[in-house]
C-alpha cells in the first residue's frame, strides 16, 4: 500500500457483506484505532504467517454497535459491497480496466525486484556459509543454515522486509510454496497481485442516502456509554460478558472489565451476578453491569455502571 | 504450495496452557517475526501494562506496537509464476457456471462449486475442491469457503471471468502448458480481471441459503480450524433414515448383582417382599431391616433415567430446516493429513456445528438431542474405579463440537451425550472402601476391593 | 428428645457407624466424640473412612461373607442372621433427626447435634450457618480461644490469603514506584532538554471510584428467583459503584489513573473494612446476607432504629452485618428455662433479631414477626446467645456495641467456669418480648438446655454454647423426609411434625418469591425442578450440594466433600417439549422465557467451572403438562416425580489448538 493513513478521509467507507461490516484497508483500520479507539476484530489470515491463529490480518470486522457509533459521528458510511462490486465489474473495460491491470503489474514488478534480490543475497550468504562449514563438518544440517540467515536478513523497503519475513519463516516453519529461485529470470516478469482492497482513495463508492441501522444489541447504551469514556471495547463472548472494556488500545494493555448490559427494569438472576464476579475476579477482571435509565430526564447518555467483585478471598482476610 | 506437513502450527502454541490460549488475547504484533521464527515463543500475558500511566517510554511502546500492526497488515499477495494458481469465479454476478459448464460436465460437483481453478499445484487440493466428472478433462472446482480461503492465504489468484477466459482455461488445460497466463499487453486477451481480497469476500459470503456463497460465521469457522491444520469438509448431507438419531427414557432397569454371595443372596430372598408402589407421600424407604445399600436405593429410584443406546426406540424429531444446530463441517486432525485422500477420508475425528452467540440460544433439549443423534455412537471405554468414573462421565455416548461464533470471536465447546444413570455410584456403598477401617484397609477410596458386605437384596421382614 | 438426654456426651450423638459389626455394645463408638483424627494411630483416610462410614443416615446389615473353603463361615452367617431377627434390628434410626422448617430462610435448622453431627457424617447434608460447609464453629471457636492447638482449615485459609494479599500490595506498590520513577526521568529529561513542559505533577491515587450513596436502582431489582440457596450462599459479592468517577481516556496524552489500579483497588471500600472490623471468627455469618437482600436489610435495620445512623453506602453496607452481629456471639446471653431472671436489655434483642435476619435469607418484613409461639417455649429458645465471654481475646470488640447494664447473672449455677469472671456477662430474655422478637428463624428447642448442661459437664472444657445450627436446603431436607424417612420436619409454630403431603405443598409453595398459595402450583415450580434433580443424582448415590459458589445449581461429590473434590457443577435447565406448552400464545411466551439462555450466560458459568478444574453438566428437565390438584393426589410424590425426565450433557471447552493430534 502505497498510501499512508494520512490519505484517510472521514467519511469512511464500511463494507456490508452478508449482514456484515468489513474494513479491508489498513489505513483506515489503523486510523480508526488511533482517531476513534475503535478496534473490531481481526478476522482474515495472514500471509506471511497463514497456519496460525493468534495473530489475524484482514479483512476487519467491526461489531454493529462500532459501526452505528461511526455512522451516528457521520465519521463513516455503509456500503453494499456485494452490489458494488457487480456494478465495478461489469463495467470495468476499456481504459479502466486496462489502467487496472497496469497498476497491478507494476505492483507486481516491484514485488519480483524485490524478491530476486532478496534471494540472490540468500543464495550468496548460503553458499558462503555452507563452504565455511562444509570445511568443519560435511553432515551439517540445512535448517541450521537457513537459521542463520533469518536473523542476518537486510532490509529497507517494507514490502521487501515481509517479504524476507514471509520467505524465511516460509522455509523454516511451513516450507513456504515459494522459494526463491535460485536463477534469477533473463527478463524480469511480474508477479501477479492480488489487492486487499478494491476502493481507492480517489474513488470511494458513493455515499448512499438510505443507510440500513446496524442492528446493534440491546447493550448498545453501555457500549456507547463506555466508549465515550475513552474505553475501548471488544467483542465479550469469549469470557462471558458482552464486552471486553480495555483501558487503552488493546494492543497493549489488558481489559479491566467483562462488560453486560441489562435492562434498567430487567431482573438479574443473582447466580449471574455470582458467575460474573467470580469470573471476573478469577481472571483480576471486574464484572461490570449497566444499563440505561429510560425513565431519567437528567441530561447525558443516562447509563450506570456497577463493577461486581467477589469478595470471598477479602471476607476471609478481613479475620 | 505450502507442503502438507507444513500445516501445523509453530510448537510454540501447543505449550500454552489452556487458560492462556494466545488467540485469546489481543497479541501485540511486535511479536509477530517471533513467532515466525523458528524457536519463536509469545510473551506470556502479562507483559501487556495494566492501564495508561503516561509515560512517555509506554506511549512509545504503544506507537511501535500499532506500527508492526500497521505493517503486517500491508502485506501485499502476489503470485511466483512458479506456483502460480489461478481461479475464475462464476457464482453469482459474474457469468454463471452452468451456462458456461455442459450438464454433463457437472457432474460430481455441488450447486456451490463456484469456482474453477486453472491448474491446481499444491497439496491443498488433496483436501480441498471436487473434480467434475463426465469429461476427459476435469478441472477442479472449489466451494466458496475453499476459494475465500485460498485467496486469504495467497495461494490462489481470483479472476474474474469473461467468456474468454473460460475456454482458454480448457485449451490450458489439453495443452498442459499456461500459454495465456503471461500475455504481453499488446497481444492481449481479454481474460478478465484479478479480484481483490475485498472482492472476494464481497463475491463469496452471503446467506449459506444462496447458492455459491458461505456465510461468515461458517466461514469464520473453517479458516480458523484451517489455520489449526485441520482438514476440513462440508458434512454430507443429514441422512433421515440412518439409525442413531433418537432418544429414550427406559424405565429404571432391576439392578445386577455382579457377585453376591449365594448366601447372603439366599437369605435376603427369604425376608424379601413382593415389589408394591410406594406409600404416595413416602417414604420411599419404608422402615425394616436391609441387607444392603443397593436394596435401599433400588427403592428411591423413582425419575426415569436415560439409557444410551446406538439405536434409539423413540428418535428425536429431526431438526427443521432453520434449526442452526446441525452439523456443518467435518474434521480430521492435522496428523491424518498426510495420508488423507478425498475421495476415501474415512471416519471424521470431529463433527462441528456452528451457531451465532447472538442469534440463537443455549440448546433446547429437543435441539441437542436431534444434534447428538445426528452423530455416530461413540461410547466410552469401560473401567472400573471412581476416575475411570468421571471419564466415562466426560467422554459420553456421542459427541459433537459446537462453534459458538461473535462478531469474529469463536469459543468452542465439546457437547456429550452423558448418562449418570450408567454410573451407580451407590454400587459401591456395599464394598470395601466404606467399610475399609474394619478389614484394615483404611486406603481404599472405593475401587471394588473386598467385597464386605454381603449384597443382600431383600428386606427385612418388619 | 430423650435419646440425647441419656447420652452422656454431647458429641456421642452419633449412631454406631457400622452395623457390619451388628455388636450390641456400643462402646467403640466413644472413638467418635471428635470429629478430627486422633493425633497417631489409624492414618487420614482410615480416621475418614470410620467417621463417614455411612453413605446414608441408614443402616444396613448384611451378612458376612460365605467363604466356601471355610465351613465355620457358614455358622457365621447364620449366628449374625439369628441375632438380627432376634434383635429387631431397623436400618432407620430411632429416632428419626429432626428439624425445624424456617419460613424466613425457606430452608430447615437442623438445632440438635445429634442430628447435626449424623447428617453431616452421613451423607453429607446441610451446611453449618457459620462455616463453609461442615459446621466447624465449635472448633474455630475453641481454636480461637486457644483451648485447642489445632487450626481449622478455614484458619489456614484465611491466614495463607491474608500473606497472599500483603504479598500483593507489595507488588503493586513496586509497579507504582517504577512508573513514578520512569516519569520523573522523563521529566528531567525534559526539563534538560529544555523543551516541553513537564508533566503534570499526579498523586499516585488520583480518583478513587466514587460511591453513590443509595444502593443502585439496578440492584434492587435483582431479588431472583434462587433465593431459596441464598441462604447457602457462602461468600458474598461487594458492590462497588463507579459512578460519575470514571476516568476519561479520551486524551491519550494525558495521566490517568482509572479507579481500577491495585493501589486504588486495595483502597476501596472493602480495604478500609480490613483494619476496621475483626470479624473474630464469625465472619462467616459476614458472608451470608445477599446482595440483593440489601436493602432489605437495611430497611429493617432502620426500622428496628438500631443504627445510629443510617448506613447508606455499600461501605456501611458492608460493615453492617459484622459490627452489628459480631458483638453478640462474644456476650453472654444467658437464656436458661430454670433460671429466670428478669434483667432485660432492650437493645440486645433487637440486635439479636437483627443477626438473624442478615443470617437468614430475605427481608424479613414485620408482620412476620409475630407469631403463635408458645410463650414458655420461646423462654427455652436460643441458638445465638450463650457464649460465656470468658478469654481474655484481645481483638474482642464486644464492650463498645453492647451496653454495660447487663445484668450479671447466675449463670454460674449452670457453669461453674464462670464464677468470678470479670467479664462473666449475662442477659436475659423475658419471656414477653422474646415472644415478639425472637422468630422463627431460630425456632425454640425443647433440647436446648439440656444441651447447655451437658456442654458444662465436660470437665475438660470451658462452656461453650454451640452457636451454630445447620441449614438443610428444601431439596435436602424433602428428600431425606420423603425418600429416606430419616428426618422430621417441625412447624415453627405448632412444634409438631409436618406430613409429608403438607411439606411438598409447603416446599413448593415457598420456592417462589414471594411464596405463593397452594393452588397456584405448577409442574415447574422452582422446588420441584430443583428437586427433582437432586433426588435424581442422590438416588444414584452422589452427594449434590449447593453450586451456588460457583454460580451453578449443584455441585456432584463423590462420597463427600471431605473425600474430594466436587468433579462435576449441574446446570438446571428446565425444558418443554410436552406439547401442551406449546398450545398456545401465552404459553410460548412464558416457555421461551424460561427455555431461552444466552451463549454470553453459558460460556460466562462453563468459564468459572473450568477455572475451578471441574467439569459443566447441563442437566435438562423435562417438564410434564400441569395435572390437576386430584390426579397429582392420585399418583402420589413417586408418581409425580416420575412424570420428570431428567438428561444430562457434558459441557466442556475444546481446544482446537490442543486436540489436534
Amino acid at each position: 500500500m502505497a498510501q499512508s493513513i494520512d490519505s484517510v478521509s472521514e467519511p469512511i467507507p464500511i463494507s456490508l457483506v452478508s449482514g456484515r461490516y468489513l474494513l479491508f484497508d489498513i489505513n483506515v483500520v489503523t486510523y480508526l484505532r488511533r482517531t476513534h479507539n475503535i478496534c473490531g476484530v481481526l478476522i482474515g489470515g495472514i500471509p506471511q504467517a497463514p497456519q496460525q491463529n493468534v495473530f489475524l490480518g484482514l479483512p476487519l470486522e467491526l461489531i454493529p454497535e462500532e459501526v452505528k457509533l461511526l455512522v451516528a459521528k457521520e465519521a463513516a458510511y455503509i456500503v453494499d459491497d456485494t452490489a458494488w462490486h457487480k456494478e465495478r465489474f461489469s463495467t470495468l473495460q476499456g481504459d479502466d480496466r486496462r489502467k487496472y491491470l497496469d497498476s497491478l503489474r507494476s505492483e507486481g514488478l516491484q514485488a519480483r525486484k524485490a524478491t530476486d534480490a532478496a534471494a540472490k543475497e540468500k543464495t550468496r550468504k548460503a553458499l558462503a556459509k555452507q563452504a565455511v562449514l562444509r570445511a568443519h563438518n560435511k553432515s551439517i544440517s540445512s535448517e541450521k543454515s537457513i537459521d542463520g540467515e533469518t536473523t542476518a536478513a537486510p532490509s529497507s523497503d517494507r514490502v521487501d522486509r515481509f517479504f524476507e519475513d514471509a520467505s524465511e519463516s516460509g522455509d523454516s516453519l511451513f516450507n513456504n510454496e515459494r522459494p526463491p529461485s535460485p536463477e534469477p529470470s533473463r527478463a524480469l516478469k511480474p508477479y501477479f497481485i492480488t489487492p486487499t482492497t478494491s476502493y481507492s482513495p480517489s474513488s470511494l463508492p458513493e455515499n448512499p442516502l438510505q443507510q440500513p441501522d446496524p442492528p446493534v444489541s440491546s447493550s448498545y447504551p453501555l457500549f456507547s456509554h463506555l466508549h465515550s469514556r475513552g474505553y475501548y471495547i471488544m467483542p465479550g463472548l469469549r469470557f462471558g460478558g458482552d464486552y471486553n472494556v480495555y483501558p487503552g488500545d488493546p494492543l497493549r494493555f489488558h481489559s479491566h472489565f467483562i462488560a453486560t448490559g441489562y435492562e434498567w427494569d430487567q431482573e438479574i438472576p443473582v447466580l449471574d451476578l455470582i458467575g460474573g464476579g467470580r469470573l471476573g475476579t478469577a481472571v483480576k477482571k471486574g464484572f461490570l453491569i449497566g444499563g440505561k435509565d429510560k425513565d431519567s430526564g437528567s441530561e447525558g447518555d443516562n447509563v450506570r455502571t456497577f463493577c461486581i467483585e467477589w469478595a470471598a478471598r477479602k471476607m476471609n482476610e478481613i479475620k | 504450495m505450502a507442503d502438507i506437513n507444513d500445516d501445523a502450527p509453530p510448537t510454540s502454541f501447543q505449550s500454552q496452557a489452556e487458560d492462556n490460549d494466545p488467540s485469546e488475547e489481543t497479541q501485540d504484533f511486535r511479536f509477530l517475526a517471533a513467532l515466525t521464527s523458528k524457536s519463536g515463543q509469545l510473551p506470556k500475558r502479562g507483559e501487556k501494562d495494566f492501564e495508561p500511566h503516561g509515560t512517555k517510554h509506554q506511549d512509545g511502546v504503544l506507537e511501535a506496537s500499532r506500527q508492526a500492526m500497521h505493517d503486517a497488515l500491508s502485506y501485499t499477495r502476489f503470485h511466483n509464476p512458479k506456483n502460480h494458481n489461478r481461479g475464475f469465479y462464476y457464482g453469482e454476478g459474474s457469468l454463471q457456471r452452468d451456462e458456461i459448464l455442459g450438464e454433463e460436465w457437472r457432474k460430481g460437483l455441488d450447486d456451490d462449486h463456484v469456482v474453477v481453478v486453472e491448474s491446481a499445484r499444491g497439496t491443498h487440493f488433496r483436501s480441498m475442491g471436487a473434480m467434475n466428472l463426465g469429461q476427459r478433462h476435469g478441472a477442479l472446482w472449489l466451494l466458496p469457503e475453499e476459494a475465500l480461503y485460498l485467496v486469504e492465504r495467497g495461494n490462489l489468484d481470483l479472476w474474474w471471468p469473461t467468456r474468454s477466459s473460460f475456454n482458454g482455461m480448457i485449451e490450458e488445460d489439453e495443452e498442459g502448458v499456461p500459454k495465456k497466463t503471461n500475455q504481453d499487453v499488446s497481444g492481449e486477451v481479454d481474460e478478465g480481471a484479478p479480484m481483490s481480497l475485498q472482492a472476494a469476500f464481497a463475491m463469496l459470503l452471503g446467506n449459506d441459503t444462496e447458492r455459491g456463497k458461505v456465510s461468515q460465521d461458517r466461514y469464520t469457522v473453517y479458516t480458523n480450524l484451517k489455520r489449526n491444520g485441520y482438514v476440513v469438509l462440508r458434512a454430507p448431507d443429514w441422512d433421515p433414515t440412518k439409525p442413531g438419531k433418537a432418544h429414550s427414557f427406559q424405565a429404571v432397569e432391576p439392578l445386577e448383582e455382579s457377585s453376591p454371595s449365594i448366601f447372603s443372596w439366599l437369605f435376603g430372598r427369604l425376608f424379601s417382599e413382593p415389589e408394591v408402589d410406594p406409600p404416595p407421600y413416602g417414604p420411599l424407604v419404608k422402615p425394616g431391616m436391609y441387607r444392603s445399600y443397593n436394596s435401599i436405593y433400588r427403592q428411591i429410584a423413582v425419575i426415569p433415567r436415560h439409557k444410551p443406546s446406538p439405536t434409539p426406540e423413540d428418535p428425536a424429531t429431526s431438526s427443521p430446516v432453520d434449526d442452526p444446530y446441525r452439523v456443518i463441517f467435518h474434521l480430521w486432525k492435522p496428523i491424518r493429513v498426510p495420508n488423507f485422500t478425498k475421495s476415501n477420508p474415512g471416519v471424521p475425528d470431529f463433527r462441528v456445528a456452528i451457531v451465532n452467540a447472538r442469534t440463537t440460544f443455549v440448546p433446547s433439549l429437543g435441539q441437542i438431542t436431534s444434534l447428538l443423534e445426528s452423530t455416530p455412537w461413540d461410547p466410552p471405554r469401560s473401567g472400573q474405579g471412581i476416575k475411570n468414573t468421571y471419564q466415562k462421565l466426560k467422554h459420553g455416548w456421542r459427541n459433537v463440537v459446537l462453534a459458538v461464533i461473535d462478531q469474529g470471536v469463536i469459543s468452542y465447546l465439546r457437547l456429550g451425550e452423558t448418562a449418570f444413570g450408567e454410573e451407580q455410584l451407590f454400587e459401591s456403598f456395599d464394598q470395601g472402601s466404606f467399610r475399609g477401617n474394619k478389614r484394615g484397609r483404611g486406603g481404599g477410596r472405593g475401587r471394588g476391593h473386598g467385597r464386605g458386605g454381603g449384597g443382600g437384596r431383600g428386606r427385612g421382614g418388619r | 428428645m430423650a435419646d440425647t438426654a441419656q447420652t452422656p456426651t454431647i458429641d456421642l450423638q452419633t449412631p454406631p457407624a457400622h452395623a457390619a459389626d451388628a455388636s450390641p455394645a456400643p462402646s467403640t463408638d466413644g472413638v467418635k466424640t471428635s470429629p478430627k483424627p486422633r493425633y497417631n494411630g489409624p492414618s487420614k483416610f482410615q480416621q475418614l473412612n470410620k467417621l463417614y462410614a455411612l453413605p446414608a443416615p441408614l443402616r444396613t446389615f448384611p451378612l458376612p461373607t460365605f467363604v466356601p473353603h471355610n465351613p465355620l463361615s457358614l455358622f457365621h452367617i447364620l449366628y449374625v442372621w439369628l441375632r438380627q431377627a432376634v434383635g429387631s434390628e431397623s436400618t432407620h434410626f430411632d429416632p428419626p433427626y429432626q428439624g425445624w422448617y424456617s419460613p424466613e430462610t425457606r430452608s430447615i435448622h437442623i438445632t440438635d447435634t445429634r442430628s447435626i453431627r449424623g447428617l453431616w457424617e452421613q451423607g453429607f447434608y446441610g451446611k453449618g450457618s457459620l462455616s463453609r460447609s461442615e459446621p466447624s464453629w465449635m472448633t474455630r471457636e475453641k481454636t480461637r480461644r486457644g483451648i485447642k492447638e489445632k487450626a481449622t482449615s478455614e484458619e489456614n485459609t484465611a491466614k495463607r490469603r491474608l500473606e497472599r494479599q500483603q504479598a500483593k500490595w507489595e507488588r503493586a506498590r513496586k509497579e507504582r514506584e517504577a512508573i513514578d520513577q520512569k516519569r520523573s526521568e522523563e521529566a528531567e529529561a525534559e526539563s534538560i532538554l529544555g523543551g516541553e513542559e513537564p508533566l503534570d505533577e499526579v498523586s499516585s491515587v488520583a480518583e478513587v471510584i466514587q460511591i453513590d450513596p443509595p444502593l443502585p436502582n439496578g440492584l434492587e431489582k435483582t431479588i431472583g428467583s434462587n433465593s431459596s440457596n441464598a441462604d447457602l450462599l457462602e461468600e458474598s459479592v461487594t458492590v462497588v459503584l463507579n459512578g460519575s468517577a470514571k476516568p476519561s481516556l479520551a486524551q491519550p496524552t494525558k495521566y490517568i489513573v482509572s479507579p481500577v489500579g491495585p493501589l486504588e483497588l486495595l483502597s476501596l471500600p472493602n480495604s478500609s473494612l480490613d483494619s476496621g472490623i475483626d470479624l473474630d471468627g464469625t465472619n462467616e455469618s459476614f458472608t451470608e446476607p445477599h446482595i440483593s437482600r440489601g436493602n432489605a436489610v437495611l430497611e429493617s435495620l432502620v426500622q428496628q432504629e438500631l443504627t445510629p445512623s443510617a448506613p447508606v453506602g455499600p461501605l456501611e453496607l458492608l460493615a453492617l452485618p459484622n459490627s452489628v452481629a459480631l458483638p453478640l456471639p462474644l456476650e453472654t446471653i444467658e437464656n436458661n428455662s430454670h433460671l429466670e431472671i428478669p434483667a432485660f436489655n432492650e437493645r440486645v434483642v433487637d440486635t439479636v433479631v437483627v443477626d438473624q435476619k442478615t443470617n437468614g435469607n430475605t427481608s424479613v418484613s414485620k408482620e412476620l414477626l409475630p407469631n403463635g409461639h408458645d410463650i414458655v417455649e420461646e423462654s427455652l429458645f436460643s441458638s445465638d446467645p450463650e457464649t460465656s465471654d470468658d478469654t481474655n481475646n484481645g481483638s474482642n470488640q464486644s464492650d463498645e456495641t453492647v451496653p454495660e447494664n447487663n445484668t450479671p447473672n447466675g449463670s454460674a449455677l449452670v457453669n461453674p467456669f464462670k464464677i468470678g469472671r470479670k467479664r462473666a456477662k449475662s442477659v436475659r430474655f423475658s419471656p414477653t418480648v422474646e415472644k415478639n422478637t425472637f422468630l422463627q428463624s431460630e425456632p425454640p428447642h425443647p433440647e436446648h438446655s439440656l444441651v447447655a448442661i451437658t456442654v458444662s459437664e465436660d470437665p475438660s472444657l470451658p462452656a461453650i454454647k454451640d452457636q451454630e445450627h445447620t441449614q438443610l436446603t428444601l431439596e435436602e431436607s424433602f428428600f431425606l423426609s420423603y425418600a429416606l424417612g430419616a428426618l422430621t420436619i417441625l412447624s415453627p409454630t405448632t412444634k409438631a411434625p409436618i406430613p409429608t403431603q403438607d411439606l411438598f405443598n409447603l416446599f413448593r409453595a415457598s420456592s417462589y418469591f414471594p411464596p405463593r398459595p397452594n393452588p397456584a402450583l405448577r409442574p415447574d415450580d422452582p422446588f420441584m425442578i430443583n428437586y427433582v434433580v437432586y433426588h435424581h443424582f442422590r438416588s444414584l448415590g452422589w452427594v449434590p450440594r449447593p453450586g451456588i459458589k460457583f454460580s451453578c445449581d449443584l455441585m456432584l461429590y463423590n462420597r463427600g466433600p471431605v473425600f474430594d473434590h466436587a468433579e462435576f457443577g449441574v446446570i438446571i435447565l428446565p425444558n418443554y417439549s410436552d406439547a401442551y406448552w406449546r398450545s398456545d400464545e401465552f404459553l410460548r411466551g412464558y416457555v421461551d422465557g424460561k427455555e431461552r439462555r444466552t451463549w454470553h450466560w453459558m460460556n460466562c458459568i462453563n468459564r468459572v467451572i473450568t477455572q475451578v478444574k471441574k467439569t459443566l453438566i447441563l442437566c435438562y428437565v423435562d417438564i410434564p403438562a400441569p395435572l390437576g390438584v386430584e390426579e397429582e393426589e392420585a399418583l402420589g410424590v413417586h408418581g409425580i416425580l416420575g412424570r420428570y425426565k431428567v438428561r444430562e450433557v457434558v459441557m466442556k471447552r475444546f481446544s482446537a489448538n490442543r486436540m489436534r493430534d
